[in-house]
């Protein structure tokens, strides 16, 4: 199948399921977004009673941060009680894109994949943190500029929202995974812990020691890699042949 | 042509996107951008909802496309100017020659046009006729769906650019 339409099938099923699953995603993943905005505004005199999914303006789902904002960090009395609102197909567009892209990318072996995986779930956390939690908090920003005097705030808040919106999500996502596709590349068994599993399973068959073959996956090679024939190293050699 | 690998693709590609982002930002107010936005992109959309379903007798006020049985307000972001910010940017990080870099940007501008009036359009009929699917192809499909189609588009560019030109011989 050629490379682009795999791509189209693979973002087709995708979208499909970003819209079947936006509303139950987003539930899901409120209390993640809860504690991070949590962590947020506790540096800001911002409250955050809630993050959960509710009936929209237009009775449409979406996610919801309810909170209030105080003058001052040290002020008993709220001041201001706000909603941050983000639409559920928002929310999902994140992993929708960054898992589809780990998936999806050509991998070598299903080991890559699993890397990609291991070394995505860390990073996923922190685009998760830097784009949903931080559009829900926008208001409260908002609110504070306001309280301060200003009465048409524009703050970093707000630059970093548009950011997002102008295509800023997609390409961060985008650039988030592609930065763990590369790591993954990147990570390559030890030949010196003794792990020539790896170095053999390169080899053409017909290269490869027989006894490799029969070895249960825990049994480490222990062999030395300097008594590795040096023909051996090479991927592409070919026994010497000729007309007998 | 410069070599990369895929982080220095990608390290590229954020920055010169956030270039271009901020200098679109920069002149937001400016005639330039209400030519981009309001005449290149809205008027032509207006026009091609009449000439496609001429009962609609849409109009364009400011930037809300107002039709007797609907009102879409395009809101900033809402525009498609991100397909294009995003085009500029992959095509500026991709290794290749300024010649294959031109021709990208041409093609992939006409598809970033096409998609952004195509977008607008759906979205006014969506709203006119089926509003109860408005959130879901608002929310997800029409703003992802462009993007992917860029980035197909992108793929395809790339995949040609970075292939070895095959070697000519002086006779």
């Amino acid at each position: 199948m050629p490379l682009e339409l795999r791509w189209a099938l693979a973002a087709a099923l995708a979208l499909a399921v970003g819209v079947a699953c936006a509303e139950p995603y987003a539930r899901l993943a409120a209390p993640f977004y809860a504690a991070v905005d949590r962590l947020i505004s506790a540096k800001h005199p911002w409250e955050v009673t809630s993050v959960e999914v509710r009936p929209g303006k237009s009775a449409a789902a979406e996610l919801q941060l309810h909170g209030y904002v105080r003058r001052h960090p040290d002020d008993l009395r709220r001041a201001a009680r706000v909603v941050g609102r983000v639409q559920v197909g928002e929310v999902v567009e994140t992993p929708l894109v960054f898992w589809t892209l780990l998936l999806v990318w050509p991998a070598a072996s299903i080991r890559q994949r699993a890397e990609r995986l291991i070394i995505g779930a860390p990073v996923f956390v922190a685009l998760e943190a830097m784009t949903t939690a931080s559009q829900l908090m926008l208001p409260m920003a908002q609110a504070s500029a306001i309280l301060a005097g200003d009465n048409d705030p524009t703050t970093a808040w707000d630059h970093w929202s548009r950011f997002l919106e102008a295509g800023g999500q997609f390409a961060l996502v985008c650039v988030g995974a592609i930065i763990v596709i590369s790591a993954a590349r990147r990570i390559r068994p030890s030949a010196s812990a003794g792990n020539l599993r790896y170095r053999f399973a390169n080899l053409p068959a017909n290269l490869r020691p027989d006894a490799l073959e029969s070895l249960p996956d825990h049994v480490a090679w222990t062999e030395p890699a300097a008594r590795v024939p040096r023909r051996a190293e090479n991927r592409d050699y070919r026994p010497p042949h000729g007309a007998g | 042509m410069r070599s990369t690998t895929p982080a220095g693709f990608a390290l590229l590609f954020i920055i010169g996107f956030c270039v271009s982002f901020g200098a679109f930002e920069a002149s937001r107010g400016s005639a330039f951008e209400r030519f981009v936005v309001e005449d290149l992109i809205l008027v032509p959309t207006t026009d091609l909802i009449n000439i496609v379903t001429p009962n609609e007798h849409a109009q364009l006020n400011g930037r809300v496309i107002a039709s007797p049985g609907s009102s879409l307000h395009v809101t900033r972001g809402c525009e498609g100017i991100e397909m294009f910010l995003l085009l500029v940017a992959a095509i500026m990080a991709f290794p290749a020659t300024w010649k294959q870099r031109v021709q990208g940007l041409l093609l992939g501008c006409m598809l970033a046009y096409a998609l952004s009036v195509t977008r607008l359009m759906a979205l006014h009929y969506i709203l006119r006729f089926s509003p109860r699917a408005w959130e879901a192809l608002h929310g997800l499909v029409l703003p992802l769906g462009p993007i992917v189609l860029m980035a197909l588009f992108f793929m395809r560019w790339s995949d040609r650019a970075a292939q070895p030109r095959p070697a000519t011989h002086a006779a």
